[in-house]
């Protein structure tokens, strides 16, 4: 037998190396199989029935919120929603988690504050949070579709899936964003923790998600229970929608819409409206949201 | 051949034992980070990126500058960088090993790293950061190991190594093109939201990386037999002051546009870095000393006399690899976040512990970078020493061969001549004779000739008694006729 018939006969490396490739090309394409088989959150998303191309927004009357009571009112709010969602209170204002939190006028619209603004719009607390925009940056930038948008314009994050490279708060021209620097578990306090809300893990990010739990279930955002009707939810695309009742009586602004991200949350002044509800209204103090959302809403 | 890094000075383990400790002293900080989470940094929820980010971003760079020496090599053919290229792949090599390992310890939750892959995301520029990236370090170690193993069997690497090799240029260059596309797609960041970041950032690595580069050369040339041609450094040192004039003038435009168009989006974060905002100037002299270090590094590099001064170059190429990392390793990343969303500025102090967890991501990268380099070096130091040994002999035996050789040529020659002479000496000494007794021949036949026509003469007196006239035709025609015959006999004689 010479040496050619030899090669020809058994395995040569040449072949051995060709049929490796070949082995793990298949294999690899059966596992493209397996993952093209599971389940995406948008096609979780698209699942949830009547929701379809809708965006929901805030409408935040600021001029109402200032009159009952500026910022101790709007920190009730405030609590309400971490309270509920369980965002954890650290102090360090470098590592604090924020869902919605306040800024001044000069802060939350730096872009567009005059230097001679009145003494009203300069002096109210704005609630500044996740504007659930229409394009949003974060989603564009996010490398696992962690953060993903629904079709009713919920931005949504999945904390399972979050790898916390924070890509999404650079490009967040909002800072709506928050990083589990630390396990944020210990800093959820014991007397208001909420059992029915997940926590989450130290690495990833987290941020507003517009109650879509509530949403679901048919009811209304935390905030928006917790406001006294200063805060409208609604669906912006639909013109029968209460939030669009709202935005068309009344003088409002969002934030940097410059930069074509459509942001979702608008801010309205009225302050007409806001001296007859304050008057209307007896509300004797400042009210913490109490009812009970695990029940399901409505 | 990875054996051969076993193999070395003391000074070599020496080396490598320090990396070790540095590397160990790198995981426990980095193990101390995994329990207690990214807080032991100074990011915030403002500067959400920080020290990491900005290594991961210089280090792509070095790994990208590898094209700086591709380029002339596989482009152009410059043959003075035949010798470097390996070391330039290596380089990339550690360089992007550096930059992954940033991006590892700089994400809140690595364990999920995989998902990355899992969920390919098309639309994420940091998706395609990982597929650039792990492309460009498998292209590198493929070409570099490929090419280092062929050299040692004495061979040429395969054809399609350098069809790899080709393909590695564009690639470099788009590794650090992506990795600037992280920044400039933020419209909420102006400072990192500008077309000329890519440029830029390539600009500042094609003077940091061939800077790194010669300076390792000149290390290795000191510590070993690595011998670094006075051409190629020169060349070298060429690339780095086009590349970096080329990132100044960058900046400077970036300069231009915001300062002249006077956008407060823009100065801010400029202001910030060249004169402090609102008190915060914590990267100010950053901004200067790599300002200062730029400018001595080109000033040195432009003089000819002084670039060719070996001494000088080294002070250089320093002011410039520190220059470079000054401006993007530190304040391009850090100054992007100002202002935040809110016009405020959120100052970075970094934290103990993450500065450790960058030195033992470098040590790692050096040590990688010594392992490589020392395969190479050995493999060359392996086929120059055996293949001296047996050059040598063999000239030797040559010389000898040759010169018995001539000797014997010589002999030959002699001899060849000796008879040469001889023959001549003989062919003249018959050609002589031959003409001695052919000229005896003539002149007998002549004599003969001259009596018969003396007699002739003579019977033609006698005859002329009576009819003259034919006997002296008679005597005529005998007279030729006789000479006529006698001619070719002494012809015949003189052959």
């Amino acid at each position: 037998m010479t040496a050619q018939q030899h090669s020809e006969r058994s395995l040569t490396r040449r072949n051995f190396v060709k049929a490796g490739a070949v082995a793990c090309a298949t294999g690899l394409f059966a596992l493209n199989g397996c993952t093209l088989e599971e389940v995406k959150n948008s096609q979780l998303a698209s699942e949830f029935q009547g929701i379809e191309n809708k965006q929901y927004g805030l409408a935040i009357n600021v001029s109402m919120l200032d009159a009952l009571g500026g910022q101790e009112f709007i920190d009730t709010i405030i609590a309400a929603c971490h309270n509920y969602h369980n965002v954890p209170k650290i102090d360090d204002p470098k590592k604090s988690m924020d869902w919605i939190w306040t800024q001044s006028y000069e802060e939350a619209f730096s872009d567009i504050a005059s230097t001679y603004v009145d003494e009203k719009t300069a002096s109210y607390a704005y609630p500044v949070m996740c504007n659930h925009c229409t394009d949003p940056q974060c989603v564009r930038v996010c490398p696992t579709q962690t953060t993903f948008k629904r079709p009713d314009g919920i931005v949504m994050m999945d904390y399972h899936r979050c790898i916390g490279c924070r890509f999404c708060m650079s490009a967040c021209p909002y800072g709506a964003r928050s990083f589990n620097f630390m396990d944020p578990r210990p800093y959820v306090e014991k007397e208001s923790m909420n059992p029915g809300y997940p926590t989450r893990s130290k690495g990833v990010v987290e941020k507003c998600t517009l109650c879509y739990e509530l949403i679901d279930q048919g009811s209304v955002p935390v905030c928006v229970q917790a406001a006294y009707g200063c805060i409208t939810f609604g669906d912006l695309t639909d013109e029968n929608s209460e939030i669009r009742q709202v935005l068309s009586q009344a003088f409002s602004i969002r934030r940097r819409v410059e930069l074509g991200t459509g942001p979702n949350v608008y801010y309205i002044f009225d302050e007409e409206t806001a001296s007859l509800y304050a008057n209307g209204l007896n509300l004797g103090g400042a009210h913490g949201f109490e009812g009970d959302l695990l029940e399901g809403g409505e | 051949m990875l054996e051969k890094v076993f193999k070395g000075s003391k000074l070599y383990y020496g080396w490598l034992l320090a990396l070790l400790v540095l590397i160990g002293a790198g995981v426990l900080a980095y193990i101390n980070q995994l329990v207690n989470g990214l807080q032991l940094t100074g990011m915030s929820q403002d500067v959400n990126w920080g020290l990491y980010i900005a290594q991961f971003t210089f280090f792509v760079g070095v790994a990208a500058s590898g094209v700086m020496v591709a380029i002339p090599l596989y482009l152009h053919d410059y043959k003075e960088y035949g010798p470097v290229i390996i070391f330039g792949e290596f380089m990339a090599v550690a360089a992007v090993l550096v930059a992954l390992l940033n991006v590892v310890v700089d994400v809140g939750y690595p364990a999920r790293l995989f998902n990355v892959v899992l969920y390919p995301t098309p639309h994420s520029i940091l998706f395609w950061d990982m597929v650039v990236l792990s492309s460009y370090l498998l292209v590198n170690i493929i070409i570099g190991w490929t090419s280092i193993a062929a050299e040692r069997k004495g061979t040429k690497p395969a054809h399609w190594v350098h069809v790899l090799a080709i393909i590695a240029i564009p690639l470099a260059i788009s590794i650090h093109t992506v990795t600037a596309f992280i920044y400039c797609g933020n419209v909420g960041r102006p400072f990192w939201a500008s077309a000329i970041v890519a440029c830029r950032f390539l600009a500042s690595a094609f003077a940091a990386g061939p800077a790194l580069l010669l300076l390792i050369s000149f290390i290795m040339g000191k510590f070993t037999d690595y011998k670094i041609s006075d051409k190629a450094v020169d060349t070298i040192a060429k690339t780095v002051a086009y590349a970096i004039l080329a990132n100044v003038f960058f900046f400077l435009l970036e300069v231009f546009t915001a300062f002249y168009g006077n956008s407060p989006h823009h100065t801010e974060p400029l202001a910030y870095i060249l004169f402090g905002v609102h008190g915060h100037n914590q990267l100010v002299p950053f901004m200067w000393a790599a300002a200062v270090l730029i400018v001595i590094g080109i000033v040195i590099l432009l003089v000819k006399k002084w670039r060719q001064t070996r001494g000088l170059l080294i002070i250089a190429l320093l002011c410039i690899f520190l220059g470079c990392w000054m401006d993007k390793g530190i304040n391009f990343v850090l100054a992007g976040f100002v202002p935040n969303s809110f016009g405020e500025i959120i100052d970075y102090v970094p934290h103990p512990n993450e500065i450790m967890v960058i030195v033992g991501t470098f040590a790692i990268g050096a040590f990688v970078l010594t392992l490589l380099f020392k395969v190479a070096l050995a493999v060359r130091e392996g086929i120059a020493q055996p293949a001296a040994v047996a050059f040598s002999e063999a000239t030797r035996a040559a010389a000898e061969n040759q010169k018995a050789a001539e000797m014997e040529e010589a002999v030959e020659a002699a001899k060849a001549e000796k008879a040469a002479r001889e023959a001549e000496e003989a062919r003249i000494a018959a050609e002589e004779e031959a003409r001695r007794k052919a000229e005896e021949e003539a002149a007998k036949a002549a004599e003969e000739a001259a009596k018969a026509a003396e007699e002739a003469a003579a019977a033609a007196e006698e005859a002329a008694e009576a009819p003259a006239t034919e006997v002296a035709e008679a005597a005529e025609e005998a007279a030729p006729e006789a000479a006529e015959e006698a001619a070719p006999a002494a012809e015949e004689a003189a052959e």
